[in-house]
């Protein structure tokens, strides 16, 4: 029974080996065959995170196409353009969307080789803060001041004092007589 | 004329502050947007390291940015069917000769194909390599817009300019002195 029990023993500890073995094989492995794909892509990026699906590789590559200006274009984003810049430019954005960055890095890629300028909706910043919020706040100083005038406008006119009761003007013999004679009149 | 006769002009400040809020902001915007060209592409690219490429010229030779580390490069951008990389192409040519043992001329074939561009350099002359440029790749590595673009590149790898439209003797006298 102890003779069974031992040999057991030692076959789970050749069992346990070998399979730790065979896990550090495999990663020295997985590491190795990793390195080449990073061939062919600029030196100054980050390395990349996991790649996309393949079916999710071509929509990916729209978007963030779309997103950029073709630099030899009126107008038009890089995923609209047929110009040979805006190809080789799309080719890239899908060769950087299959290794595996993200729309944000593949931005700053373009932006560090074209300028914001690249970007058709560039990030919101300095300047470009007035443009967004500038007319927001016109808006709403006009509709204040509408709302001001406005119920100004409503208000009754009772308990205004003439000028002339005031004693501002003074009252001439013929503005007199025409009150006089309008009081007269009235029933 | 008496001091009584003088007019007096009355100052409407709350008027004066609105209409200064509203006048000199837009003087200052048109004053900085009126001095920047719209077409003109910035270069973001000068002052900073080169990207590093690796390259097959048109003869087949493979040719590195980084082993032309120690002097300074030029890299101009062109295709056949450009034609004012045709005006620049006599310059470059001579400037390649003259400048032999200070500078290293680099062409990169820019959406062309290697035989169209062999076929005109056996005719226009060809004194430096011009590499082929797979799907534009380091074209767009470099922010390449269209060509002709020449980038200068230092010693140290950092680009030092970047020409938009074609070369000629007074640029590349002004960046690379002498001859």
């Amino acid at each position: 029974m102890t003779a069974g029990r031992r040999a057991l023993r030692v076959l789970w500890i050749l069992l346990a080996a070998a399979l730790l073995l065979g896990w550090m094989d495999a990663t020295a492995a997985g590491g190795i065959e990793e390195a080449p794909a990073m061939e062919g892509l600029p030196d100054d990026l980050p390395p990349p995170g996991p790649p996309p699906a393949f079916d999710q590789v071509e929509s990916l590559t729209y978007t963030i196409a779309s997103g950029l200006r073709c630099p030899v274009c009126q107008g038009l984003s890089v995923a609209d353009s047929p110009s040979p810049t805006a190809v080789a430019m799309k080719d890239r954005v899908r060769e950087l969307v299959t290794a595996g960055y993200t729309e944000d890095q593949i931005d700053d890629y373009f932006v560090a080789r074209y300028g914001e300028w690249v970007l058709l909706s560039p990030p919101v910043q300095g300047l470009a803060w007035l443009l967004w919020l500038g007319p927001a706040v016109l808006l709403g100083l006009v509709l204040a001041w509408a709302v001001a005038v406005g119920t100004s406008w409503r208000r009754e006119p009772d308990a205004v004092p003439l000028p002339s009761d005031v004693g501002l003007i003074p009252k001439d013999p013929y503005e007199e007589q025409l009150l006089r004679e309008l009081e007269d009149d009235l029933p | 004329m008496s001091p009584e006769g003088a007019v007096r002009r009355r100052i409407d400040i709350p008027l004066l502050v609105i209409g200064l809020l509203v006048a000199v902001p837009l003087i200052l915007l048109l004053a900085l947007s009126f001095g920047r060209d719209p077409r003109a592409v910035p270069s973001v690219l000068v002052d900073k390291q080169a990207p590093t490429f690796s390259l097959r010229s048109l003869d087949g030779e493979e040719v590195s940015l980084e082993a032309l580390r120690g002097k300074p490069v030029v890299l101009n951008f062109w295709s056949t069917w450009c034609v004012p990389c045709k005006q620049e192409h006599p310059v470059l040519q001579s400037a390649a000769t003259r400048y032999d043992d200070k500078v290293a001329f680099y062409g990169v074939l820019y959406s062309d194909e290697p035989v169209k561009a062999k076929a005109y350099l056996k005719r226009a002359g060809s004194t430096y390599p011009t590499l082929v440029d797979p799907a534009g790749k380091i074209a767009v590595d470099y922010g390449v817009a269209g060509v002709p673009e020449t980038y200068f590149i230092d010693e140290n790898g950092v680009i030092t300019h970047k020409q938009v439209g074609p070369v000629d003797w007074a640029l590349l006298a002004t960046l690379l002195g002498a001859p």
